[in-house]
């Protein structure tokens, strides 16, 4: 891998800041969504990865937003959620 | 039924479409009001920010545009009926030579109208990208630094090492030279010219005298920008439509 950039190679990979772990991306209504795991299960949007412009607009994907995950029950014989 | 039967599972909803207005309804609101219903946008828009990552992910401190991000949304914004044009901002110092050249070569192939245009800052192998499209815009205040490839790493052998990176040089200033109105010679110039920058060989060029060299079609910020690939989506159409009655 080749690097051409203007940043000298020591200031991207020298890793003075702690890890964080606790982001993650994933896929909601169609829009890929950067967040971070705030306690089990609520997550922070920290960043909208669309080609969209609307979808900047929709106050629901704003940076900072929280969303809420809730465990759902389901049948592997039947396929019904509980 | 007994438990064993049933096999209950724990899953995490966002993964299931049919579920999924449910998980809207519980995104949590801070109060502010709802947007008004925005008509599908013919013109989708991709932001090239920071540094271009390609096959090594950078430490978390640096913040970066993943070509596995981009390269998805190159493809649906081809597919797409609805999305007639696109406009690409960049504001980046740079990357990895071969995902910056693969997202430069896709949005050079695109078969619709594209603008690109450079704010703030746009060096390295952000100027391959800032040239693929069919119109490319500058704003008075941005630059460009064009400056060789560096080399780093351990260098086995001496003459080998250093035709790999004149041909790794080679297909950044292929790729430039075919997409813009520079020539070879005056960007080789820009490239290994001395006294410009303090402690390196280039150029950092600015805002208009990037369309003088003719690396950049023209001045211009957002407005101009949109007028730009509004137009070239008018004159597309009536090429298709031309096409259609032949």
């Amino acid at each position: 891998m080749i690097l051409y950039t203007i940043y000298p190679e020591e200031v991207i990979f020298s890793d003075t800041e702690p890890k964080s772990n606790n982001q993650m991306t994933l896929n909601i209504q169609g829009v890929t969504l950067v967040v971070e795991v705030e306690n089990q299960n609520q997550l922070k949007i920290i960043r909208l990865i669309s080609s969209n412009p609307q979808d900047f607009l929709d106050e629901r994907f704003q940076p900072g937003e929280q969303v809420v995950m809730k465990p759902l029950l389901r049948s592997k014989n039947n396929g019904l959620s509980y | 039924m007994s438990d064993e039967e049933l096999e209950k599972e724990i899953e995490v909803e966002v993964n299931h479409p049919s579920e999924q207005n449910e998980i809207l309804n519980q995104i949590q609101k801070l109060g502010q009001m709802k947007a008004p219903e925005q008509p599908v946008s013919n013109i989708h828009c991709l932001t090239i920010i920071g540094q271009i990552e390609g096959h090594l992910a950078l430490p978390p401190k640096n913040k970066t545009t993943k070509y596995e991000h981009l390269i998805p949304q190159l493809v649906a914004i081809e597919q797409s009926k609805q999305i007639e044009g696109l406009l690409v901002i960049l504001n980046t110092v740079g990357g990895d030579v071969e995902a910056g050249l693969a997202i430069a070569e896709m949005i050079s192939t695109l078969s619709k109208p594209t603008v690109t245009l450079v704010m703030g800052g746009c060096h390295s192998i952000g100027i391959p990208i800032a040239v693929a499209s069919n119109y490319s815009f500058i704003v008075e205040s941005a630059s460009m630094i064009i400056h060789p490839v560096r080399l780093t790493g351990m260098v086995i052998g001496v003459p080998q090492t250093f035709e790999y990176l004149e041909k790794m040089q080679d297909r950044i200033t292929n790729f430039v030279v075919k997409n813009s109105k520079i020539t070879e010679e005056r960007f080789k110039e820009l490239m290994y010219s001395r006294g410009n920058l303090t402690r390196d060989i280039g150029t950092n060029v600015i805002g208009e005298d990037a369309v003088k060299y003719g690396l950049i079609d023209g001045i211009g910020g957002l407005g101009k920008s949109l007028i730009k690939l509004n137009e070239l989506i008018s004159f597309y159409k009536g090429k298709s439509d031309e096409q259609v009655v032949q």
